[in-house]
């Protein structure tokens, strides 16, 4: 099972693209519990990423992840680059040293994700952050893959826990980042970092699933 | 909503090139970065002392740049911590084995960035400590509580601590000291508009405020009436006066920051009630700083920072220091 650089760069520009899309979307949940520029940044520090990342040599689909996830983390502003650069980078570097996507890589390089972002982060679930979308994801993702299912459905199936999730915030208290200041009149509105997580999330599976890409046998 | 800019994105580095144009024989932009030094950096023979956050809070950070205060400020972009790569400039060029001291104001993506760049140094063989203000008392939880105005306090003596020569150690002690005596409250009475958006952070009636808010045009811990002045003080007061506690007898810096968009005069009759009230309990101002020291970008209301003083942080608040927003013969 096969990623190849054209994929990679097909996922990476579809998810860069979803955020663009969204970027007023998730500046206006920002600015219900935190300061209005999630969306912004985002999209400024991921544009970024793609433009240096698609300028390099580079073949091999977990460099390019690799790569994409340093300049992420090291050229945006805010957290949530730099959070999401750090646990791209993970992901690439977990699957470098695995050499192939076969799920089972692919699901510790999930894994690998989801404890980059809660180690740094400090957050846990029920916090109202990203981790709220993300570690559903993985769970979801793992058992997925554990009880048999392909690299495409095991995502389908991480993507629809990180929707749950991300709807979950709503009801929950933010303890982490600048939603944690609000305290209680931050209930009944939804994180803007598990929302980028989960479109995020939904763009690759979306891609994977045009693209075909991790099912054929090439 | 109408600002003077040419565009959103280009807010940022056009400001900071303004600045260093304005201000040229204190601070310079580093080629490349968003990053503002001092004319003569690198300074060597002293500790750095680096600063830095989201833009929207001028003067600060780039405003405290100058011999008595940061020897670097990093600039992120209208409310988000700067980049890593900005933080990393900073270090290779004012870092020397006299070390490097961070200030960093208690937000998420501030820590996070101070950490990882304290990591970077490391490999680099740069000695450095960070100290993190959380001077904001609208939050109950201490550990949860922000970084906000009275951060340029601390910048102050830590500054002053480093240009007179001191240790790394040292200047890090006199700045966590300063932390540990350092209490902020803030009021807004309207919202700020980030550059590029259509509406502001946050919508009050004509007769609401926000109690408690942060330096990013978040909102407060909760929504309350105006009042007079004299109210709004007393308000801030019984939140700032027993949380250290400041008692009779104690001497004080205190610091009025406007948040961007009230006018100087309302500021000076916050601090006529401030000084009256902190004097009828006995508590002796030493010094007394009212304008705009960290902002929100045009959101209207004041913080009030007090910060206790012993005999070294009246010598450092003393201590000269030139900078495009604070000066001290």
């Amino acid at each position: 099972m096969r990623c190849t650089r054209k994929e990679i760069v097909a996922i990476l520009s579809n998810m860069v693209q979803v955020v663009e899309e969204n970027e007023q979307y998730l500046n206006q949940l920002d600015s219900v519990i935190g300061d209005a520029e999630h969306g912004s940044n985002l999209k400024r520090a991921l544009r970024k990423a793609l433009d240096l990342v698609t300028d390099l040599p580079c073949e091999n689909p977990a460099d390019i992840l690799e790569n994409f996830g340093r300049i992420l983390a090291t050229s945006g502003c805010g957290s949530g680059p730099l959070l999401y650069g750090l646990a791209i980078k993970a992901f690439g570097s977990c699957l470098g040293e695995k050499g192939s996507f076969e799920p089972q890589n692919v699901v510790e390089a999930m894994e690998a994700m989801l404890h980059t972002v809660k180690e740094k982060g400090g957050a846990n679930i029920g916090d109202k952050t990203m981790v709220d979308a993300l570690e559903p994801a993985v769970n979801a993702f793992k058992e997925a893959v554990l009880s048999g299912h392909t690299l495409v459905e095991a995502f389908d199936f991480a993507v629809q826990a990180a929707e749950k999730g991300m709807l979950e915030t709503r009801n929950f208290v933010g303890k982490k980042g600048r939603s944690a200041y609000l305290g209680e009149r931050g209930v009944g509105y939804q994180d803007p970092g598990a929302t980028s997580t989960y479109l995020m999330l939904r763009s690759v599976y979306q891609t994977l699933l045009e693209k075909g890409c991790g099912n054929s046998e090439s | 909503m109408k600002k003077a800019i040419n565009a959103p994105e280009r807010v940022v580095v056009d400001m900071l090139s303004g600045m260093a144009k304005a201000h040229s024989r204190l601070i310079k932009l580093l080629p490349g970065t968003q990053v503002i030094v001092r004319n003569d950096a690198p300074v060597s023979g002293k500790v750095a002392v680096i600063s830095g956050g989201g833009s929207g809070h001028e003067p600060a950070h780039a405003g405290f740049v100058g011999k008595g205060m940061l020897d670097a400020a990093l600039a992120g972009s209208v409310f988000a911590a700067p980049p890593l790569e900005d933080a990393l400039a900073a270090l290779k060029y004012c870092g020397n084995e006299n070390g490097v001291l961070f200030v960093v104001k208690n937000y998420t993506g501030d820590r996070l960035l101070f950490d990882m760049a304290s990591e970077e140094a490391q490999r680099m063989d740069i000695p450095v400590r960070s100290v993190v203000v959380a001077d904001d008392v609208a939050i109950e939880d201490v550990a949860r509580r922000r970084g906000v105005a009275g951060t340029v306090l601390v910048h102050k003596v830590a500054g002053a601590m480093a240009d007179l020569g001191r240790s790394l150690d040292e200047v890090y002690e006199v700045a966590h000291k300063a932390t540990l005596l350092l209490r902020t409250m803030g009021i807004a009475l309207g919202p700020c508009t980030l550059p590029g958006s259509q509406s502001p952070s946050f919508v009050l009636d004509k007769e609401e405020i926000e109690i408690g808010i942060g330096i990013h045009g978040e909102a407060g811990i909760q929504r309350e009436r105006i009042l007079p002045a004299r109210k709004l003080v007393e308000r801030v007061l019984e939140k700032i006066l027993p949380d250290l506690p400041f008692t009779s007898g104690d001497e004080v810096a205190v610091l009025v920051n406007g948040m961007g968009g009230t006018p100087l005069m309302e500021l000076y009759v916050v601090f006529n009630d401030l000084e009256d009230i902190l004097s009828s309990q006995g508590i002796k101002i030493y010094k007394a700083y009212i304008g705009e020291y960290m902002t929100s970008l045009d959101m209207s209301g004041f913080s009030i920072t007090l910060l206790k003083l012993d005999e070294q942080l009246k010598t450092l608040l003393d201590h000269p220091c030139q900078t495009p927003a604070w000066t001290q013969m």
